[in-house]
């Protein structure tokens, strides 16, 4: 009985082990679980998303094309540079909430983000805080649970996971874009330094 | 006896029917949920943005398919081209087969090649219909498969497949700021 039950924990703690393996650095070619993948994937769109709203200097952080005044162009109303940042975070909140059960952040309303989150450190504090949320959301995902739809969301688990990275990466497009027309080449098109 | 046996027997029989009538009619009358798979779910992702770069393809006037906002960066059509070979390289890889039309090396190919809209818009419309046909042909199974990625490391072809969908994602962006910048709202911006 002692030996079974010996035999048992460490089949447990072998699972356990290898779970968490799996989930954070199953070399290439092996067999990787949704939830994995899907990680790795907010991981990386976290990265240059990230980075690009780094590199925008503070005083340029509310630029908006609509300024520049471009003959020709229709900027009017477009999303300042802190704009996009706080909609991919406001927006990242909305999509991977409903698969952890986490509330919405206080101030938190719309796709627009809290109101009172202005200055640059602010804005990246929040964007980083709901990445980790989208962490938290992909940690969610089961073979089981994947294609359920999480309350009452017509979506199921892995389109909602799945969606708020390619939200973000849309709008990373558009900030890429605000960058160059400030003459900042973004960092992920920077050469690379051997 | 016998008669009330019958009775019976005819009353059930007839219950029977109707309850199995009145339940196929309510099976009819809902709308079948039909399983879902990752397949689909992948697919649905994939035709989404591949048909926002598509409706972008055809609606953007011929002769401005050449702008750019700032002088380093790809024109219009050159970012529609750009984002359709690379679909073409990924799609190739995980198939195994020789997908879509000789752009030469690399995923930028030459306006020499695609040298009018018509033919840009043809390009990735088969990018996005051969990268869905094979989606759908591998299916679950499929996407837990490995094939030859960059620098010939070995990915999970759902890993291949969401950087595709991203990368449409990320230049689908750019020509968001394109179109603004000459006066046009985008087209899925209108709905």
């Amino acid at each position: 009985m002692k030996q079974t039950a010996v035999f048992l924990l460490l089949g447990l703690v072998t699972l356990v082990a290898a779970s968490a393996q799996d989930a954070k650095s199953a070399p290439q070619g092996q067999q990787l679980s949704v939830a994995a993948v899907v990680d790795r994937e907010i991981s990386n769109v976290e990265k240059q998303i990230v980075e690009v709203a780094e590199a925008m200097p503070e005083e340029k952080f509310n630029f908006s094309p609509e300024g520049l005044n471009i003959p020709g162009s229709d900027y009017k109303g477009v999303r300042t540079f802190a704009g996009q940042v706080k909609h991919i975070a406001a927006s990242n909140y909305f999509i991977w909430s409903p698969l952890t059960g986490d509330k919405l952040p206080e101030g938190l309303k719309d796709g627009n983000g809290p109101q009172n989150v202005k200055a640059k450190a602010e804005i990246i504090s929040f964007l980083k805080d709901s990445f980790a949320l989208g962490h938290k959301a992909a940690a969610s995902l089961t073979a089981e649970n994947m294609l359920q739809n999480p309350g009452s969301s017509k979506s199921t688990r892995l389109r909602l996971a799945v969606f708020g990275v390619e939200h973000a990466f849309d709008h990373y497009g558009q900030m890429v874009e605000y960058l160059r027309m400030n003459g900042i080449v973004p960092p992920a098109s920077r050469p690379k330094s051997d | 006896m016998e008669n009330l046996a019958k009775r019976y027997l005819l009353a059930l029989v007839a219950v029977t029917l109707l309850a199995v009538g009145a339940g196929q009619a309510q099976m009819q009358n809902q709308t079948p949920q039909a399983a879902r798979s990752r397949a689909d779910e992948m697919l649905d992702r994939w035709n989404d943005i591949g048909n926002k770069l598509v409706a972008m393809a055809q609606d953007f006037p011929e002769d401005k398919y050449d702008f750019k906002v700032q002088k380093d960066e790809r024109t219009f059509a050159q970012n529609l081209l750009h984002a359709a070979a690379l679909d073409f390289v990924l799609i190739r890889r995980i198939s195994g087969s020789n997908f879509g039309p000789d752009f030469g090396e690399g995923d930028n190919p030459s306006r020499d090649v695609f040298k009018t809209k018509a033919d840009v818009v043809k390009f990735v419309q088969e990018a996005v219909a051969d990268g869905a046909q094979v989606i759908q042909q591998q299916g679950d199974a499929g996407l837990d498969n490995t094939s030859k990625f960059f620098g010939n490391r070995l990915a999970h072809n759902s890993s291949i497949w969401m950087l595709a969908i991203e990368h449409s994602g990320e230049h689908y962006g750019q020509l968001v700021v394109y179109y603004r910048a000459n006066n046009m709202v985008p087209p899925d911006s209108r709905r």
